[in-house]
């Protein structure tokens, strides 16, 4: 175990959750509890006052929700690092762009609040707090079996739009998203992903050649042979990509 | 648990193929010409078909028999096209209405003007000079007159069949909105808050961690007696006043390990209401709501209230919290509330009613009235 003590504020609703952080947290040497709060805007009176590095924060609460706590932390200079620890996964996707170093589920076992631990201590190694952030989403966090995990934007090879859902194409995976494709591509670094229909993000990279079908549509061919079809309304900008 | 005599009930939905009865349509074949029949013998008996009546009955009744005959293979055309839409059913009856009025009216011809003709019909004739000119005309002219009795039948007959499919329509459709009605009633019953279980089992776990033994033997028990009665019952069933509120008391003790500090609970039942008939779990969605809109949002502690009472013969109850009214939600709008209008209305029709009530600032309770019924005394209980 390396690194420094981190000042760590624990949030919950629940006094049994709270007393259940507590005595998981004990053994690392490297959390030191500065305090304890049960709602929102107690955490954020705290946070102002006790300068925590860290928050272990619950989502469903009452008054300000945990987003909304991570989201008025924003402000804080130096931001704390956000724990989420929460009973559903439902919030993970309502949150997918909060920037948190972990997700973790209730009932939280220790193997994986260390894991969270460890983690915590790479991204403040990786990221010095004064960097600038990038305006485009870097990571987001989506439900996984009985986990939220974390993945990083430049990995996305494809989205797929499906109604109001979308599903997200990493690797060999897929996760649906209750998330519509436009508010993604938004937060997509343009100069990475393209969006070529209605329903369609491609990351550039993977775009090996645009092909003229015989029907008179365009479509996008990845290196694997798949094609997909090129929306009208996106027409220029795969004309532009083409070409380079 | 789900599958234990839970197979989909198929014999409620129709699977045979939507058309007429085939008793309905020989009988209405029957039937027109039986009004042909009995209307020309009654014009013949006011005279003004001329005489020999019992000649003419004779003739008329073979002429019926081959009518029927011939419209029969008209109904047997119609039943192969079956389904099809009504343009295609009523132009092929238009068409085919052509050849069989022309043999009806062949036929007709000979039973009345070849065998043995009667005086008039000889006369009739014999204006013409040209016997098969004549023969002819006078079958076209009453195959004219037949193919609108023709088509009139083949009309009637698509409109009993277009009737037959819309019937059978209907009944899949009602067949199939009961069957998704039960599915979901049992999909809500079997859904465990998610939300529940996960911070029920964290508190499960801090209590043993904190080695409080005692109160986690007894949340244990708790949520094996609450999962048991919740996943075992059949959800359509009725059960005692007393029973649904000792699962709501199970439940609330639950809610009372993770909100120790606020959550209240009030219950006021009166003794005698104890054997009222209640359909199983009717409070259950309204007493979560009153958890999570209520105590769970509230920075102070919240009282849940269950109440009973009685009013000419029907049954009220009541279950309210004083929690803060949350902005932006509309009370009573929610899943749990439809799930509990639509139970209370399969259940007993117009007799129940699911009214919500909101204070100014704090406070939300639902009234249920239902008729007051007394659980029979089950054997062995």
């Amino acid at each position: 175990m390396n690194g420094r003590v981190h000042k760590t504020l624990i949030v919950d609703d629940e006094p049994l959750a709270i007393e259940r952080l507590q005595i998981l947290c004990a053994p690392h040497s490297q959390l030191r509890i500065v305090g304890t709060a049960s709602d929102g805007n107690s955490a954020l009176r705290l946070v102002e006052a006790l300068r925590p590095d860290l928050l272990l924060l619950d989502i469903s609460m009452p008054g300000l929700d945990g987003l909304q706590v991570a989201r008025a932390c924003d402000g804080q200079s130096p931001r704390p690092a956000v724990i989420f620890v929460t009973a559903c996964d439902q919030f993970a996707v309502a949150a997918f762009d909060v920037a948190a170093v972990d997700y973790l589920m209730k009932p939280v076992t220790p193997e994986r609040l260390e894991r969270a631990v460890d983690r915590l201590a790479c991204v403040q190694a990786a990221q010095p707090s004064h960097a600038v952030p990038s305006p485009w989403l870097e990571e987001f966090w989506v439900p996984h079996r009985n986990e939220v995990i974390r993945v990083a934007a430049a990995d996305i090879e494809l989205v797929e739009a499906e109604r109001d859902y979308m599903r997200i194409h990493v690797g060999p995976r897929a996760f649906l998203l209750h998330q519509t494709i436009g508010a993604l591509e938004q937060k997509l670094d343009p100069t990475l992903f393209v969006r070529i229909h209605r329903s369609t993000i491609l990351r550039r990279d993977l775009i090996s050649a645009f092909e003229h079908e015989a029907s008179g549509s365009w479509s996008a061919r990845l290196p694997d042979g798949r094609r997909f079809r090129v929306g009208a309304t996106y027409l220029a900008k795969a004309r532009e990509m083409a070409a380079r | 648990m789900m599958n234990e005599g839970q197979q989909p009930r198929q014999d409620s939905v129709s699977d045979s193929p939507p058309g007429v009865d085939r008793r309905l349509a020989l009988g209405s074949i029957l039937g027109f010409w039986l009004f042909y029949f009995l209307t020309n013998t009654l014009r013949s008996l006011l005279g003004w078909l001329g005489k020999n009546q019992l000649d003419m009955l004779e003739r008329r009744a073979v002429v019926t028999c081959f009518g029927i005959v011939l419209v029969y293979l008209l109904y047997r055309i119609l039943r192969r096209l079956e389904g099809r839409s009504t343009q295609i059913l009523v132009g092929t009856a238009f068409v085919a209405a052509i050849p069989i009025s022309l043999a009806y009216a062949a036929l007709n011809f000979v039973a009345f003007y070849v065998i043995s003709p009667v005086m008039a019909q000889h006369e009739e004739l014999s204006h013409f000079a040209n016997h098969y000119v004549a023969s002819f005309l006078l079958i076209v002219d009453v195959a004219l007159n037949w193919y609108f009795f023709v088509v009139a039948w083949a009309v009637f007959y698509i409109a009993l069949s277009y009737a037959a499919r819309v019937r059978h329509a209907e009944r899949n459709e009602a067949a199939y909105r009961a069957e998704a009605k039960t599915a979901e009633l049992r999909a809500l019953r079997y859904q465990i808050n998610p939300h529940f279980l996960f911070n029920t089992l964290n508190s499960l776990s801090s209590l043993i961690l904190c080695r409080r033994y005692d109160e986690s033997e007894r949340m244990i028990l708790n949520l094996a007696n609450f999962f048991r009665s919740s996943l075992t019952s059949e959800p359509t069933d009725d059960i005692t006043l007393a029973d649904e509120i000792a699962l709501q008391q199970l439940y609330l003790e639950i809610e009372k390990t993770r909100f120790p500090d606020r959550l209240a609970v009030k219950i006021d039942i009166p003794a005698e209401l104890g054997d009222a008939a209640v359909p199983g779990f009717i409070l259950q969605p309204l007493v979560e709501n009153a958890i999570k809109y209520g105590v769970s949002r509230a920075l102070r502690p919240v009282t849940i209230g269950i109440r009973a009472h009685t009013e000419a013969d029907q049954l009220h109850l009541s279950v309210e919290d004083d929690g803060d009214r949350i902005e932006g939600t509309v009370p009573g709008t929610g899943v749990g509330l439809d799930n509990i209008r639509n139970r209370l209305a399969a259940r007993f029709g117009a007799r129940a009613r699911c009214a919500v009530e909101t204070g100014a600032t704090r406070g939300f309770r639902v009234d249920l009235t239902m008729p007051l019924l007394r659980a029979a005394p089950m054997a062995g209980q």
